[in-house]
């Protein structure tokens, strides 16, 4: 019973481990290479702290490397848990300036190296090579939990403790979050997030929780060895992840459980040799893994999260109509403005951008109208996207200004354009694949308390209710576009045409009353192209101001109330569509002299 | 200061920081145009000294032939795994992430199957000689002194080829415009082969070089080529001189520290200086910024 | 005559984004051809497609005569068939000597290779007298006639070409474009070149097509389309 009882146990602590892990990898799509040590930090802190004192052993006889605080187990497990978290916040400092991953990889892999080096050098504090022993049990009342089937119900609540936290932060708002960063890091800083903190937070908390579980260990096998927070070890809890399913929990526990038998399994028929033969099958598991099923046992998605319907791909059960949504819609939308009433909202100044003496931008001058739909039309080159990137902010400007209802907003980062109301589509829409349409569109509302870990951990209930808000909002921009019936389909299974409506659905979400949309049609096909035209109406029916870049002169003239005339990166003439295509030298212009 | 100990300490720095300047180099090379975090660079490290030994030991050849062997089996595991692995998963548009876990199972598959066909002890070549020369109170011995040799001319060699052959030009051309070296017609997979052919050979070398002297273990690729990692993004990614420069320096600074620090906290300087660089200077020290 | 060039229902595009739908083109030998057509409207998938970059979801595309579908882009290069694209048609970091090299890179014979570059210098002068100048410091105007020596330099049979008039100056266009021409007469080569800029491509081009939103709206003689007053229904 014990034999089994203790398998189980160290299945339990790999679980544990791969489920906090996956947070970290599943959601934010970062890998880390140190989990071992998160793991083995946690468990000297909590050795150390709970040791006895020097005292206690009898005095100087026996003061020395096994000696501690004599803390009680459960604070002992706080501050294991905390100094994990901290420990893995202060490694991700650089990664953070660095976007690409593998920098990420770089860090985590050296820190690991370095940090199990330290772990048999720092003898002072680790006990040197052979680390730490004789720490306490966990004391229930008065009963030492040391036998196996005592412990394992520990180890049970640990586990569960730790599916739940990072289940339900995968999939709260908070999740949905990390999964958009994972994808497009700019769509979600176009609309309004700060795309760090929430990946920082997912790397602490996944090493908070391997720290947590480093302690408990501490606490049942009685010891703390540096050769086992190894980065074998950190391999090891990478591939329960990667064959259970990157993304789905219920993939790391089956993923857990089938590589946790290995070793027992193995020391039956090879003895001695298990260990490197244990860690040649998972070796080649990950590698035929990724060959013929990259997405793992388990792929994202699939599992009983589907049966608790936080995130559902269940069609909506009631599609609003296009009234009803417009209705509710109209509720947080911008003033509709009154024919003949022309005030600008939007103003450009002598704006003037140079890349390496190459004169992009000469001093650019218009304003936008505050409920209308102006396009910026121009020859290639005329600098069009790149006056556009000056006002969403993703360029800064050598010189001149741009006002947004008067307030002077030049070079402001585009989160804080979207506060004060002014967002950015992408040509290339930049719409998550792997969410649903819903979830894509959610992602641009703003102000959800979903999104925090501490009002999460703190109001999970008002989270909830703030959350069903954010989902009928999110419903009723894709109805509105009219492809809410779509809205439980992942963007990948919707075609382009639709993915584009998802992104101008998620521009809509944000609230904001100025938008700019970067080539709206722009590969759309023929058919599609109707849609996204009766779309972009439908915002200015909101009372929404459009700006477009747009090249396809045809859809220009459908959509645009004004237009102005770009070319050599200076404004060269302003009016309605059909005025400037009259006018026989700006033809000349845009096709060509 | 004791300045005698001082050069001592230079000298031996000097050597170390040679080679994980040839290890920096070697994956840099990699890692510049692939962009795949070859994680199995260990493989060639550990597969050359094995190889050399077990031809040494199982088919008596002596010293020199046993390396050539080490060497072929570096470069035959460099590109078996380019081939076999990473080239049919680019074909199928895997991603980056996908490809380094499967270098990761690479690397941690491959020093277990040494321990399982080998042994888990140490093993080591019968050695040539290895006099030491005095310099004043600085002692470098023959071993030094063919490490410094193999390295630089091995690193200058692979730097002029890249920089002054048409072939070399054309891996040039495939790591800064992609798009217009596939337009000209320049054969991408060639361009892999080549340079998995060139790092691997190299990581061999250094592998080599370190059990000429020491020995060889299963796991002992791991750590040599992840500070050859450190080197090449300490350097910049897509210079061979820069890789090669934050190799010595890595060497240099922890030769150094041994004045202030126990020599077990080698590595720790080592990630300290990559933690400040990647801080200050993300694109390493000779790295261009990126657009 | 027989085309050297032709794609019969080519339908193309990345992933779940379908560019192309349905587009008949072909080019006779020496001939020089424009699409025209706005951003986005497929004109560099087009090229991309042709020269076997971009996979085909359907359709036909046959090459001197024989089928090509299945053939490999580096493969098309040594058979003939060059392009030039429109971003970043240089290798910046390099001389413009080993520019030209690398765009002779099936060549084997460091002689041919000598002598097909002093025939491209002799076409432009400026890149004769500046060989060992690093490329990315050249001018909008030299990148453009040094893409195209490098185009040259691979002695192609067709030269697909990705709007040669993006990163220079107006004044530069037309001089520009006169000497594709020149070149196509000279070598009898055909050309097919992908451009926003109307009158430039009408003024040099044998016959035209309108791609719009991936699929083509028109095809005239480039004489035909010289007398065009208006544009923008096609655009």
């Amino acid at each position: 019973m014990s034999y089994y009882a203790d398998i189980a146990i160290s299945i339990l602590i790999l679980m544990t481990l791969g489920v906090s892990l996956n947070l970290l990898l599943g959601y934010a799509g970062r890998v880390s290479m140190a989990h071992a040590i998160f793991f083995g930090i946690g468990g000297f802190t909590a050795a150390r702290l709970t040791l006895p004192t020097v005292e206690e052993l009898g005095g100087v006889a026996t003061a020395g490397l096994q000696t501690g605080f004599s803390w009680h187990w459960v604070p002992a497990l706080l501050v294991a848990v905390v100094v994990a978290a901290v420990a893995a916040l202060v490694i991700s400092i650089p990664a953070v300036r660095l976007v690409r991953g593998e920098y990420l990889i770089l860090l985590t892999l050296a820190f690991q190296l370095v940090a199990n080096q330290l772990m048999g050098v720092l003898d002072k504090v680790t006990g040197g090579p052979y680390g730490l022993s004789g720490i306490p049990p966990i004391q229930l009342g008065s009963t030492p939990l040391i036998l196996p089937e005592q412990f394992i119900w520990v180890m049970l609540a640990a586990a569960v403790v730790a599916i739940v936290i990072c289940w339900g932060l995968g999939e709260s708002p908070f999740g949905r979050l990390l999964k958009g960063i994972r994808e497009h890091e700019s769509a979600v800083a176009s609309v309004g997030k700060n795309p760090v903190v929430p990946e920082l937070l997912a790397f602490s908390i996944s090493a908070a929780i391997a720290g947590g579980v480093g302690a408990l260990a501490a606490f049942y096998y009685g010891s703390v060895v540096p050769s086992n927070y190894s980065l074998t070890y950190s391999i090891f809890i990478v591939s329960v992840v990667v064959l259970g399913g990157i993304g789905n929990l219920s993939g790391t526990v089956v993923g857990a459980i089938a590589l946790g038998l290995l070793e027992p399994f193995l020391r039956e028929y090879v003895g001695d040799e298990a260990i490197p033969w244990q860690t040649v099958i998972y070796g080649a598991a990950l590698v035929v893994m990724m060959r013929l099923r990259p997405e793992g046992l388990l792929p994202e998605g699939f599992g009983p999260g589907r049966l608790l319907n936080w995130r559902g791909r269940k069609a909506p059960k009631v599609v609003p109509t296009e009234e009803e949504a417009l209705a509710r819609l109209s509720q947080d939308a911008p003033e509709v403005v009154t024919e003949g009433e022309a005030e600008p909202i939007v103003q450009v100044l002598d704006l003037k951008k140079s890349f390496g003496g190459l004169k992009a931008v000469a001093g650019a001058t218009f304003e936008l109208e505050r409920g209308k739909v102006t396009a910026l039309i121009g020859p290639n080159g005329a600098g069009k996207t790149t006056i556009f990137n000056m006002i969403c902010g993703t360029l800064r400007a050598d010189e001149g200004r741009v006002f947004l209802r008067g307030e002077d907003v030049t070079g402001k980062p585009a989160y804080q354009l979207v506060r004060k109301g002014l967002a950015r589509s992408f040509q290339d829409v930049r719409v998550c694949q792997r969410l649903t349409a819903l979830n894509n569109v959610a992602l641009g509302v703003q102000n959800q308390p979903g999104e925090r870990v501490s009002r999460l951990v703190l109001r999970p209930f008002a989270t909830r209710t703030a959350e069903k808000r954010v989902r009928q909002k999110a419903l009723d921009c894709l109805a509105l576009l009219g492809i809410a019936d779509r809205a439980h389909l992942r963007v990948s299974e919707l075609s382009y045409g639709d993915q584009k409506l998802v992104a101008i659905a998620r521009l809509l979400a944000t609230d904001c009353d100025v938008l700019l949309l970067d080539e709206p049609t722009s590969g759309v096909d023929p058919a599609s192209v109707e849609k996204v035209i009766d779309g972009i109406a439908r915002l200015r029916t909101l009372g929404h101001t459009v700006c477009l870049v747009e090249h396809s002169v045809h859809f220009v003239q459908r959509l645009a109330d004004r237009a102005v005339f770009l070319d050599q990166g200076a404004v060269i003439a302003q009016g309605t569509v059909d005025e400037l295509m009259n006018r026989r030298e700006l033809a000349e212009l845009y096709f060509g002299t | 200061m004791d300045l005698e100990l001082l050069a001592q300490l230079t000298v031996s720095g000097l050597v170390v920081g040679s080679t994980y300047a040839l290890l920096g180099v070697s994956f840099g090379v990699i890692y510049a145009t692939t962009r795949i975090f070859h994680l199995a660079h260990a493989v060639a490290y550990a597969g050359a000294a094995y190889a050399a030994v077990w031809s040494a030991d199982t088919l008596g050849l002596p010293f020199w032939p046993a390396l050539v062997v080490g060497l072929v089996a570096a470069a035959v595991l460099g590109v078996a795994i380019e081939v076999l692995f990473y080239r049919p998963m680019r074909r199928r548009n895997a991603t980056l992430l996908t490809i380094f876990l499967v270098s990761l199972g690479i690397s941690v598959a491959f020093p277990n199957l040494l321990q399982l066909a080998f042994g888990p002890e140490n093993q080591s070549l019968p050695r040539p000689d290895n006099p030491t020369y005095g310099l004043g109170s600085v002692t470098i011995s023959r071993h030094d002194v063919a490490t410094l040799l193999i390295c630089w001319v091995l690193i200058a060699a692979v730097a002029t080829y890249i920089a002054r052959t048409r072939f070399g030009r054309s891996v040039t051309a495939m790591r800064t415009n992609p798009a217009m070296a596939e337009a000209v017609g320049i054969d991408g997979k060639k361009v892999y082969l080549f340079v998995f052919l060139i790092g691997s050979l190299l990581a061999g070398v250094a592998g080599l070089l370190f059990t000429a002297k020491g020995v060889a273990t299963p796991t002992m690729g791991l750590q040599p080529t992840l500070t050859g990692f450190i080197a090449a993004f300490l350097g910049g990614i897509g210079s061979q001189w820069g890789a090669a420069l934050g190799g010595l320096a890595l060497g240099l600074i922890s030769s150094w520290s041994a004045l202030y620090l126990q020599v077990d906290y080698g590595p720790v300087v080592v990630f300290g200086a990559m933690f400040l660089v990647l801080l200050i200077r993300p694109q390493g020290l000779l790295g261009k910024a990126a657009a | 005559m027989q085309p050297i060039l032709q794609g019969r229902g080519i339908t193309a595009g990345y992933g779940k984004r379908r560019v192309l739908s349905d587009v008949d083109i072909h080019v006779a030998p020496g001939e020089v051809v424009g699409v025209l057509g706005h951003n986005g409207a497929g004109k560099t998938t087009l090229l991309k497609t042709l020269i076997r970059m971009v996979p085909l979801t359907s359709g036909e595309i046959e090459f001197e005569g024989e089928r090509v579908e299945r053939v490999s882009s580096v493969k098309m290069v040594r058979r003939g068939m060059s392009i030039t694209p429109a971003e970043q048609p240089i290798f910046r970091d390099l001389t413009v000597e080993q520019n030209l090299e690398l765009g002779a890179s099936g060549v084997s014979d460091r002689q041919e290779i000598r002598r097909r570059m002093d025939e491209v210098v002799e076409v432009f002068p400026v890149l004769g007298e500046r060989r060992s100048t690093i490329a990315g410091r050249f001018s909008g105007g030299q990148q453009r006639q040094l893409s195209l020596g490098i185009a040259l330099m691979a002695q192609p049979r067709i030269m697909l070409l990705d709007e040669p008039s993006i990163g220079i100056s107006p004044a530069v266009v037309g001089a520009t474009f006169r000497t594709i021409r020149e070149l196509a007469q000279e070598r009898s080569m055909s050309v097919l070149v992908v451009e926003q800029n109307v009158k430039a491509v009408t003024g040099i081009a044998d016959r035209v097509y309108v791609l719009r939103n991936g699929s083509i709206v028109l095809e005239e003689s480039g004489a035909e389309a010289q007398q065009r007053e208006v544009w923008w229904d096609l655009f």
